[in-house]
């Protein structure tokens, strides 16, 4: 039996907002493919979105809890700086304290991250492993790039098991980049230079060109593809660039907004509650580099989004709110101190 | 006015809080929620602790207006206005009390459906503290 993901879950907060309405307060909009976006509940932050995704992911699980060999967490916008904040997750998930927990950031890219180290865990121990990417990314709300940044978040139970969705490639790109989508230690809001050098484009090219490459895979082998997308635009150009048919992306951001670590993650679940067994997935992420990789959709994940609420469902119930709303419940005007 | 719960005995409650586990009697097989020492039906002291399934529904609720709850509420009513506060009865049959969150004050109505869910309780001496809501559950009506 082969290693690869036997169940997944997904969690996207109730609250909407239209970003029209940001567009209307600001005299204008930096992301306009963003139609809605996503947020985050006063009384919900990476750490509660991250059990929510996890609870759906273990209840179409083959596997309990308890038999977790780890979890892999991904965020940039935790609660704690230090402190785990993975493993309060571990805790409302699993009464079992024997349990490695690893925590992943720095770039939304980590969410792919993650999953590959779950999947790199279980293949090496052959115990099953949970990856969970959450996130809620944060600018200032006077800054451009705030407007398209949303919340959700991805999980995924990797183990042994019969018609598992598997890995089949990797290919990983490392550069330095400068003044692109950073936030120092002890500061809350993400800053971007605005230099516009583009390395996510020339990073995801390489990164899927080496990953087809290797594997001796051609783009009409590919079904479903899932690009790095902070504003609703970039997949499509990318796919350009690649000779890939637009009908192929597969991405939230339009409706949800940038979910920074979950983005992609999310995206893969979008393919795994739409395909077919046996199709071919390309997932590549973005931070400063890229993680392409290449996955056969299996039966077990047709199985596990029978069970519970679909991904649809869960994007469709959400409540709309004001721009008023958005500030105050994203915790914008509460006075410190 | 807080009400202040202290962090040792916050962290004592955490299965309860983070997982919902509520010790059964060995003896009468009484579900104690919240746990106690003494078995409140019986007054043994033997239990088996039990993953409870979340679901129940509203026994009765009560909505507190801006200000009207401790002070560690402060930040939330501020954001949020309203809070509701259900008793909520759970399938296993026990009652906990516990913020319904993601709704408005109008739609609760006794015996509404709920489910459990993970959400930030509060935030003090800077520590969140996380533990159960309820949210409306669309799956059952």
């Amino acid at each position: 039996m082969a290693t690869g993901i036997v169940a997944h879950g997904a969690y996207v907060p109730k609250n909407r907002l239209p970003l029209e309405e940001v567009r209307r307060f600001w005299g204008g909009l930096s992301t306009p493919a963003i139609k809605e976006k996503a947020f985050p509940s006063y009384d919900e932050d990476p750490v509660t979105m991250g059990v929510e995704a996890g609870r759906q992911a273990l209840e179409r699980s083959p596997f309990g809890a308890e038999e977790l060999g780890a979890i892999f967490f991904a965020t940039t916008s935790g609660p704690y700086e230090e402190k785990p904040n993975v493993s309060t997750i571990a805790s409302a998930l699993t009464g079992s304290s024997r349990i490695r927990v690893v925590e992943m950031g720095g770039s939304p890219r980590a969410g792919l991250q993650a999953l590959l180290s779950a999947w790199e865990f279980s293949a090496s121990w052959s115990k099953p492993a949970m990856a969970i990417a959450s996130d809620a990314p944060i600018a200032h709300p006077a800054s451009s790039l705030e407007h398209g940044l949303g919340a959700g978040a991805a999980a995924f139970v990797i183990g042994e098991g019969e018609g598992a969705t598997t890995l089949e490639a990797v290919e990983s790109i490392s550069v330095e980049t400068f003044g692109e989508r950073f936030r120092r230690r002890g500061q809350s809001y993400l800053q971007d230079l605005e230099l516009r050098q583009d390395e996510l484009t020339g990073s995801v090219l390489k990164a899927i060109e080496g990953l087809m490459e290797g594997a001796r895979i051609s783009l009409s082998q590919v079904e479903a593809l899932v690009l790095p997308d902070p504003d609703g635009g970039t997949p499509a150009r990318i796919a350009k660039a690649l000779g890939a048919s637009p009908e192929k992306l597969l991405s939230l951001t339009p409706r949800i907004g940038d979910t920074g670590a979950a983005s992609v993650p999310l995206g893969l679940i979008a393919a795994l509650e739409k395909l077919e067994a046996g199709k071919r997935i390309l997932v590549c992420s973005y931070g400063a580099g890229a993680d392409a990789t290449s996955w056969i959709m299996g039966e077990a994940s047709i199985v596990s989004r029978q069970r519970g609420r679909s991904l649809e469902d869960i994007l469709e119930r959400g409540r709309i709110r004001s721009y008023g709303d958005y500030l105050k419940l994203r915790g914008f005007l509460v006075q410190k101190g | 006015m807080s009400s202040y719960v202290s962090l040792p005995i916050f962290a004592s409650t955490l299965r309860e809080r983070y997982r919902l586990e509520e010790p059964r009697c060995r003896s009468c097989g009484t579900l104690n929620v919240p746990a106690r020492m003494a078995c409140i039906e019986c007054g043994r002291g033997d239990f088996d602790w039990e993953k409870l399934t979340g679901r129940g529904r509203v026994f009765t609720y009560t909505v507190i207006a801006r200000g009207g709850a401790p002070t560690e509420f402060d930040e939330q009513q501020i954001m949020s206005g309203s809070l509701v506060v259900a008793i909520v009865e759970l399938e296993e049959g026990a009652k906990v009390v516990a913020q319904l969150t993601d709704c408005d004050p109008e739609e609760v109505r006794v015996g509404s459906p709920l489910k459990a869910v993970f959400r930030k309780l509060y935030d003090q001496e800077g520590v969140v503290r996380y533990g159960y809501k309820f949210v409306m559950d669309e799956e059952r009506e």
